[in-house]
């Protein structure tokens, strides 16, 4: 299976370790995104996704490039999600054991606990990106795309569609299609390298 | 930041946002937070193959010294460092005795001569 990410995995295996952190900023966001989606709260996503991206580099060696490496990954992370289920629900059943038997004499420690679940939530903005703020500017600029562009955007980065089947769907020569793209990024590019430079 | 790896970050944060697979938020240093992870671990591993090595090496040494020590070194302990006496080569006497007649007459058969006293 040909995947972009076997060559710099090769690299990784042979001891450039460096190079992992092309992968993790690659798919940090769809992962914390996925880990979100089982733990409810933005803390323990990323809590859950570092994890995941820990237990990849782990197993990289074990890594036998019959599938693409994001379906590999997205599968640990799957199973990192619900190991933190799990312990989440053991904690809160040992909650709820305690509170009916009336052992409660660390309750002190439950509430420190809850406080630190709630706290967990509210994600202090200085030494964070606001991903809503900037999908709101990114959706701008796409909107107001030249259609062309957005199209070719759409095909290449929402619906995963490779160089040739667009070249075959919009009727363009690939190296037009390549242009388009580049340009349809680059646009898009200089709003969230502002955002980024802003915050 | 490396511009690559600044690229990569920002073609990720698009494709995400295009797809409507992101968070609310990031932590600005996720990456580099499991990096230093994965610096740290490597680190020690490092650190622990080396002192193996060295430790394998140290006891190969030692045991091949003491084979070689127990192969080569003569173990017996001599009371001089020089021999001065003269190696006699044992020897046997042997006198050509012959026995009386009237001993050895119970053994005669008759055709047998036999010289005695």
């Amino acid at each position: 299976m040909i995947d972009d990410d076997t060559e710099i995995i090769e690299e990784i295996i042979n001891g450039d370790i460096d190079k992992y952190e092309y992968i993790i900023k690659k798919y940090q966001l769809r992962i914390i995104n996925l880990c979100y989606k089982y733990t409810k709260n933005h803390s323990d996503a990323e809590d859950v996704a570092q994890e995941s991206f820990l237990k990849a580099y782990n197993s990289l060696s074990k890594f036998r490039f019959e599938s693409k490496f994001y379906s590999w990954l997205h599968r640990i992370a799957i199973n990192c999600s619900l190991n933190y289920i799990n312990s989440k629900e053991k904690l809160r059943e040992k909650e709820t054991i305690s509170e009916n038997s009336g052992l409660i004499n660390n309750e002190g420690e439950v509430m420190d606990i809850m406080a630190r679940s709630d706290q967990a939530g509210t994600d202090t903005p200085y030494n964070s990106y606001n991903l809503e703020d900037m999908a709101k500017t990114i959706d701008f600029v796409y909107n107001n795309l030249p259609d062309d562009l957005k199209l070719v955007l759409k095909l290449r980065d929402i619906d995963d569609m490779t160089y040739d089947s667009i070249a075959l769907e919009t009727n363009l020569p690939i190296g037009t299609v390549r242009s388009k793209l580049h340009r349809a990024r680059e646009l898009l590019s200089k709003t969230i390298k502002k955002d980024i430079e802003d915050e | 930041m490396n511009e690559s790896k600044k690229n990569i970050e920002i073609n990720s944060i698009l494709k995400a946002i295009l797809k409507r697979e992101y968070p609310s938020y990031i932590s600005k240093n996720f990456s580099s937070q499991i990096m230093d992870k994965i610096y740290k671990t490597s680190f020690r591993n490092n650190i622990y193959s080396h002192t193996l090595r060295i430790a394998s090496a140290v006891t190969f040494a030692v045991a091949t010294l003491f084979l070689m020590e127990s192969f080569f070194v003569d173990k017996v302990k001599y009371s001089k460092t020089t021999i001065n006496h003269e190696i006699i080569a044992p020897t046997k006497n042997v006198t050509n005795q012959v026995d009386d007649c009237d001993k050895v007459n119970d053994n005669i058969k008759s055709s047998d001569k036999l010289e005695c006293k």
